[in-house]
């Protein structure tokens, strides 16, 4: 084995005309002939068989080939055996015996090609640019009868033998295919680039081999419509194919009509033949049923002088070949779920804070972008997990995306309230995209920070998910603070039950503290009102979640006051529900500023009080500092109103 | 040390940015009540008031008071905050007005408090007990009034909300209500003007009350389509 590259072979030709690479159906993928690329549409396997007959002096018929393709991924596979792909030629020698009974014998020659086999290989680097190539293997066999002169003795004996040579060679020709828009597609082939076998013929026998001319083809489709497609197919030996396919949806499928001509350079007329077609295709299979008409009369008798001198370039169209009938069947088993849309982008939106449950749920954390691929409005699932945190895959509601049209998808995930991680770690969030197949149409994965389950993101609206985080503990501890308290309540009128309890729990609750901590030490780390209790103290927040899970906890209607200093430094306290109406403030104070009236949501004034965690007092000092903060800083600096003030309810 | 520290910088908090009132002259019983403080104390000539007190003057009895040598008459039966007895601009105005909406409770999208089972005492309906409050509500509006006429207006509005709102019962006053809805006509609040005056239409009003109310609402209302 080695490479001749001055060998020449036969250029592009196809039995079913020269289609759209591009439309779904065409049977344009068996054809390494017009695809040395390779390119396919395939998404799975694909077989291909082509049937037909010649209509010689005799109708023959023909398995042209069969084809074998398979896409892994962006790789495409090809295989191709092609018994109908050879043609023999027979010719009677100018030469001839004469016999002993007077008899004439001409000596006769036969030169027989073939075309056996074909494999292709395409890598798609996107969806718009594929580059591949294709390795087809040629034999060419040139029997010729020649006289044998034997004296032995007194007598001349004149003999006839065959001599027969054997001439097998491999082709490689690469091609690039780019797609800019969805309705023009470019192909870029090149015609015998490398041509590696066996020595060349004999000289007696050079002159018969198949042409091997060196060129390049172009390949132009544009569908100027939504079903109708210009193809031009041009070599560069001004060899050229034109004709455009028409298109029809029916059945579930498609019902397409095309018409290819071709003009030869090595044969008459100008344009030398045509090749219409008739396709019907699905998502499943496709039909083709072409007929090659050549315009030459096929009939005349051609010299061997004639074939000598100028051979053949292709073994299925050169001047000798006739009119052919060609049906084609492709199928296609696709065992890969056809992707209906794709993810472009997903971008995490917020970190994760594991005790934020309900936010996550209530709002996304990662916000993707989908384009859908089809012609229909699909619904699309989104779903993700994150590793570490979610074991199952967590679903989001579903998106519906116009057809060609892009949507945004939202990704929602669940908190497992067995998180007890107090350190951050980088994580990676997986999402998925998944249409009408059980597989996902598509995926991607970020990494997320998922914080420690003390960490806050230092807005005071998310303090609440630590109010409520441990809800069982503080409604234990208020009940068993109130539980103590039981003679003063039998006492009580009830419509004071509220304003004593926040007092009784606040003189319990303060009385097991015994530090406050700097307030900026620790503004990303906030204690469950447990850790609190057992630490003796904490800052601000820790002190005001706290006091305010407890109040929750047994039914008291709490809210959070955010001071927002010009220095930077923030404090929090505590304002709370009396339920008193505002005409009963003045059995709790007789000092107007020390309570405030706010609308409940069904619009009825309420009396509530602010209360000063921090002060670590008794109650009524606490009461007073909070009052007055409120009353100074909020109301008369109308601070409230500008923002620098801001009341936080729990819910 | 860290909660008298917290305590000391409030105080100081509230006496440096404080304005303050020397007492100039007192007639009758002018009682004062400072800061978060439950008691009131007599109110005597020459002391100096925080703006952080609230002033009441009993039945024929009046104080002036004098802010670098502003002079404030607060007359008989009458209450006022301090700290209001000031010029306030349009804009802070409606940051005050604002306020009063900021303050509320929003609505919540779904009822998710966990409500405590746990009862103490015996069981009974909360009574709504006949509480007299409505008086220092009055004294408060005659306040208001009186500020409104020495030119403070704005603070005067502020004032008269404030006691709407902690004594309800002051609302049914008519003529002080259509008094202080006049006021934000005149300033050109007429979104808040007109909510005023169709509230005060539930009101019973004397029959030139009506007709005023209901003009005031019929022009407001052509403003507010016109606008």
């Amino acid at each position: 084995m080695f490479i001749t590259p001055n060998i020449d072979a036969q250029n592009s030709f196809g039995l079913a005309g020269y289609r759209a690479p591009n439309r779904q159906g065409s049977s344009f993928g068996n054809s390494f002939e017009l695809n040395p690329s390779n390119f396919s549409l395939l998404k799975d396997w694909g077989i291909s068989f082509s049937y037909g007959g010649e209509f010689a002096d005799d109708v023959s018929s023909n398995l042209y080939l069969i084809s074998l393709s398979k896409r892994i991924g962006a790789h495409n596979l090809s295989a191709r055996y092609s018994p109908g792909y050879q043609k023999e030629f027979l010719f009677t020698s100018n030469e001839s015996i004469v016999g002993e009974d007077t008899s004439l014998q001409s000596l006769n020659s036969s030169f027989t090609y073939k075309e056996l086999l074909g494999l292709g290989y395409s890598l798609k680097f996107s969806d718009e640019l594929s580059a591949g190539f294709t390795l087809r293997y040629f034999n060419q066999e040139f029997n010729r009868e020649v006289l044998n002169v034997n004296f032995p003795g007194d007598t001349l004996y004149i003999t006839s033998e065959n001599e027969i040579e054997k001439i097998n060679f491999w082709k490689t020709d690469i091609g690039i295919n780019y797609s800019p828009f969805k309705n023009l597609f470019f192909s870029l082939s090149s015609i015998n680039l490398l041509n590696f076998g066996e020595l060349s013929a004999s000289a007696e026998n050079e002159p018969f081999e198949i042409r091997r001319d060196k060129g390049a083809m172009i390949g132009v489709n544009y569908s100027p419509f939504k079903n109708f497609d210009i193809n031009l197919l041009f070599e560069t030996n001004n060899s050229f194919q034109t004709g455009f396919d028409n298109y029809f949806e029916i059945f579930n499928g498609s019902l397409g009509i095309g018409l290819t001509a071709f003009h030869d350079k090595y044969q008459s007329p100008f344009i030398a033949g045509i090749i219409p077609a008739l396709t019907y295709s699905t998502k499943l299979f496709g039909i083709t049923l072409s007929a090659i008409k050549y315009f030459s009369d096929r009939g005349s008798a051609h010299s061997f002088t004639e074939f000598k001198e100028e051979g053949i370039t292709n073994i299925i169209n050169n001047k000798y070949s006739f009119d052919k009938a060609v049906l084609t069947f492709t199928f296609i088993l696709n065992t890969i779920p056809e992707r209906l849309v794709k993810l472009l982008e997903v971008d995490i939106v917020k970190d994760i804070y594991p005790t934020f449950t309900e936010s996550y749920i209530d709002s996304p954390f990662a916000v993707g972008k989908a384009i859908n691929l089809t012609d229909k409005p699909v619904t699309v699932k989104p779903a993700c997990r994150i590793e570490g945190l979610n074991v199952d895959l967590i679903q989001s509601p579903n998106v519906t995306i116009a057809a060609g049209d892009t949507g945004l998808i939202k990704y929602y995930t669940i908190i497992p309230e067995s998180y007890t991680k107090e350190k951050a770690e980088i994580s990676y969030a997986n999402f998925y995209l998944t249409t009408i197949n059980e597989e996902p149409d598509d995926q991607s994965q970020k990494a997320v920070l998922v914080n420690g389950k003390n960490s806050w993101d230092g807005k005071i609206n998310n303090l609440r998910y630590f109010i409520k985080y441990d809800s069982d503990f503080s409604m234990t501890y208020s009940k068993n603070i109130l539980s103590q308290y039981k003679e003063n309540f039998d006492t009580l009128q009830s419509l004071f039950f509220p304003f004593y309890k926040v007092k009784f729990i606040f003189e319990n609750f303060i009385k097991r503290l015994v530090y406050i901590s700097d307030p900026r030490a620790s503004e990303e780390y906030v204690q469950f009102p447990n850790e609190t209790l057992k630490l003796k103290g904490g800052d601000c927040d820790d002190l005001s979640v706290s006091f305010s899970s407890l109040l929750e906890s047994v039914g008291i209607q709490t809210a959070l006051v955010d001071y927002k200093l010009d220095d930077g430094i923030r404090h929090v306290n505590v304002m709370l529900n009396t339920e008193l109406n505002p005409d009963q403030a003045k059995l709790i104070t007789q000092n107007e500023n020390k309570y405030f009236v706010r609308k409940n949501v069904t619009g009825i004034d309420q009396v509530w009080i602010p209360i000063e965690v921090t002060s670590l007092t008794d109650f009524e000092t606490a009461w007073n500092l909070g009052a007055e903060k409120f009353f100074n800083e909020a109301v008369n600096n109308y601070e409230l109103a500008k923002g620098k003030v801001e009341i936080v309810d729990i819910y | 040390m860290e909660k008298k520290l917290l305590i000391l910088s409030l105080i100081l908090f509230c006496s440096v940015n404080a304005q303050t009132y020397k007492v100039e002259k007192v007639k009758g019983t002018v009682k004062v009540q400072v800061g978060s403080s439950e008691t009131w104390l007599d109110v005597s000539e020459g002391i100096i008031l925080q703006s952080n007190s609230i002033i009441s003057t009993n039945k024929n009895s009046l104080v002036q008071l004098n802010s670098d040598g502003n002079l404030f008459v607060l007359k008989e039966s009458s209450a006022l905050p301090l700290s209001s007895i000031k010029k306030m601009t349009l804009d802070e105005l409606l940051l005050a007005l604002a306020m009063e909406d900021m303050i509320n409770v929003p609505k919540k999208k779904e009822d998710t408090k966990s409500k405590s089972t746990a009862t103490y005492g015996t069981k009974e309906e909360k009574k709504n007990l006949k509480i007299e409050s409505d008086d220092f509500g009055i004294m408060k509006l005659n306040g208001a009034i009186q500020l409104a006429e020495n030119g403070f207006k704005e603070s005067a509005v502020v004032v008269a909300k404030e006691t709407y709102r902690k004594y309800p019962g002051t609302k049914n006053l008519a003529a002080d209500r259509i008094y202080f809805a006049n006021i934000l006509y005149d300033k050109g609040l007429y979104e808040e003007a007109y909510e005023e005056f169709d509230s005060i239409k539930n009101l019973k009003l004397a029959d030139q009350e009506r007709v005023e109310v209901e003009n005031k609402s019929a022009l407001l209302s052509k403003k507010l389509i016109n606008k």
